[in-house]
């Protein structure tokens, strides 16, 4: 039964020859587009070589994204990557994004759109539950914005979100983006990854934004990632996700700054990338030790893995005392 | 480690500081349990002494015993400090007369500052030590990772392994750690889930008494879910005996796991989805 899941999602015929007419398509569509601005190409992993900074919104004029702002904040601390939410209006509406992306485009910024599952109210507009809506609209707009990198679905297995996402429906939204531009990547948000997770999203993602919710303690971090390499083993990439904000379930206070270096250190020797949730971009200053801390990794940062985090996942059992 | 989670109790302290025997074996005969973890320090109610008092009376009561002895990096067990093999040998020969005497654990084995100290030919030389006087007796150390390195480094020279799940206030990850830990261990050894019951130095949260009575309890009894299904076994640390009523909410979670509470796993902690235990994904 899993190796028919796995017939599903990758090797339909069909699905296969779409792709291929998506990418002659692709191929087309990006020597037609609109200027756009120069975009890189990818190198290393999709997450970029720092970590990607989920940032929390920096608000402009009627509460509206301030995308100058936010642009200029992520190049001063060398972030190469954004994650930007999809909710029901300002500063994280679907125009809101739209400006992000026109903007990250020329600043060679990878943008990652997070769309609201039902478990949290499927509030991102216009498509709320249209999923397969929202990634043949993403796939469009990839083909105009190769800074748009990649959609996430969050918490796609909690609560009745379950229900939502069958392995069906799952395969459903992979093909819809595959159909018209297969470089757009489908990485969704999950916090258990054992071989029945693995199993159920092999073939229907290419990688997974894998949670660690501790925001006190990063015992264990490492070996949740290093074990769930096994089961994943090499099917998709998984990247670490990590947070620097205090949280609906954890209210007392954010990671200390050194809580979120070590669990960086982690995230980025033994995952594929990191991101990380809920980076405060403002201020730029001093006052701001989560920022400076998850400066430190990216390019020229003083980190060890600073603008290498996650290529060098690959590497033999860590013996204890060897980190 | 038993049918039900082991308690590793927060003392209970009778007259002059020393260990409350007769109230620690009540208690934990009261709500089912039988099995308790208890810490050797260097002065009542964790003296020697006292584990001495409490595993005589544990005998009797049929509850098993597991002493913990502190690493370097947490100070020492008194009377023989950093002397391991000394103390595996005093905890053989007492586990011939008391057979009670289940297994040895010591905390944090393989936390930085105690590496050089629990090199892997010392720790074979502990489990040598227990194996030539009582092979029975079981070394099952305090671990935070397990990994291939970690799983490699350990087999062979202990008995199982008890793995801290660190987070207090969340589940998501718990089922993963303890499956995927499995595949890396590949049955060398058992891995018991360590799920914490009280607060920690390093939970720096001050969560209000409200949030407290409301969150904790509901966490706990996730945890211990997840630990019966997915482990070998389960500890709870630091686990509150007293008072013996309503009011200790987290007693209360853990009782519900002993033989004839009212959880699904009750009595049948640590037997596995693979071993009768539905699989509750």
């Amino acid at each position: 039964m899993k190796d028919q899941w796995w017939c599903e999602c990758r090797r339909s015929g069909r699905g296969i020859f779409l792709a291929l007419l998506g990418f002659l398509f692709f191929s087309l569509g990006v020597a037609a587009a609109p200027a756009a601005g120069q975009f890189p190409p990818p190198q290393g992993h999709a997450m970029g070589s720092a970590p990607c900074a989920w940032a929390e919104p920096l608000h402009g004029a009627d509460n509206a994204l301030d995308v100058a702002a936010t642009i200029r904040a992520l190049q001063d601390n060398h972030f190469n990557c954004v994650a930007q939410v999809i909710a029901n209006g300002p500063p994280t509406s679907f125009e809101d994004f739209k400006r992000l992306l026109a903007a990250a485009q020329p600043a060679g910024i990878s943008v990652w759109p997070v769309l609201i599952p039902p478990s949290e109210g499927a509030s991102s507009l216009p498509y709320r539950t249209d999923y397969v809506g929202w990634m043949k609209e993403m796939a469009k707009l990839s083909l105009q914005y190769s800074a748009l990198r990649g959609v996430n679905i969050d918490d796609l297995f909690s609560g009745i979100s379950t229900k939502t996402f069958t392995r069906a429906y799952l395969n459903q939204i992979y093909q819809a983006k595959q159909e018209i531009n297969p470089q757009l990547l489908f990485v969704p948000t999950i916090y258990d990854l054992d071989q029945d997770v693995a199993d159920r999203l092999a073939g229907c993602v290419d990688g997974v934004w894998f949670w660690w919710v501790n925001l006190d303690h990063n015992a264990g971090l490492r070996t949740l990632l290093e074990d769930s390499r096994l089961v994943v083993a090499n099917r998709f990439p998984i990247y670490s996700g990590i947070y620097s904000h205090q949280t609906s379930w954890h209210k007392e206070a954010r990671p200390l700054p050194k809580t979120l270096r070590s669990a960086l250190e982690i995230g980025c020797r033994y995952a594929d990338g990191a991101i990380i949730w809920n980076l405060p971009l403002s201020p730029n200053t001093a006052d701001n030790p989560w920022l400076a801390t998850a400066r430190e990794f990216a390019p020229s940062g003083s980190a060890d893995l600073a603008g290498k985090c996650g290529l060098g996942s690959t590497h033999p059992p860590t013996e204890p005392g060897d980190e | 480690m038993g049918s039900a989670p082991c308690a590793w109790a927060e003392p209970i302290r009778g007259t002059d500081n020393a260990l409350d025997v007769a109230a620690t074996i009540h208690t934990l005969q009261d709500n089912g349990f039988d099995c308790v973890a208890y810490v050797i320090e260097n002065g009542p109610p964790n003296s020697f002494a006292d584990f001495q008092r409490l595993l005589a009376a544990a005998q009797t009561a049929g509850i098993s015993v597991w002493p913990v002895l502190l690493p370097p990096s947490e100070f020492y067990s008194l009377p023989y400090k950093a002397d391991y093999v000394g103390w595996m040998k005093e905890m053989a020969h007492l586990s011939l007369q008391y057979s009670a005497l289940r297994g040895v654990n010591i905390d944090d084995f393989l936390d930085e500052p105690n590496l050089k100290t629990f090199t892997r030919p010392y720790f074979c030389s502990l489990y040598q030590a227990k194996q030539e006087i009582n092979p029975k007796l079981l070394f099952v150390p305090t671990i935070y990772d397990l990994d291939q390195g970690v799983a490699d480094h350990l087999a062979g020279c202990v008995d199982g392994v008890w793995f801290w799940w660190t987070n207090l206030v969340g589940n998501s990850g718990l089922r993963s750690q303890l499956e995927n830990s499995r595949l890396v261990v590949a049955h060398r050894f058992p891995i018991y889930a360590g799920i914490y019951a009280g607060w920690s130095d390093w939970h720096k949260g001050s969560p209000s008494p409200i949030r407290w009575q409301e969150w904790r309890p509901a966490v706990l009894r996730g945890a211990l879910n997840i630990g019966c299904r997915y482990a070998d076994g389960v500890v709870v640390w630091n686990l509150p005996l007293s008072p013996n009523s309503s009011d200790n909410l987290l007693l209360g979670v853990a009782r519900a796991f002993a033989p004839g509470g009212s959880a699904d796993v009750a009595g049948k902690c640590g037997l596995g989805p693979d071993r009768g235990l539905e699989d509750k994904k």
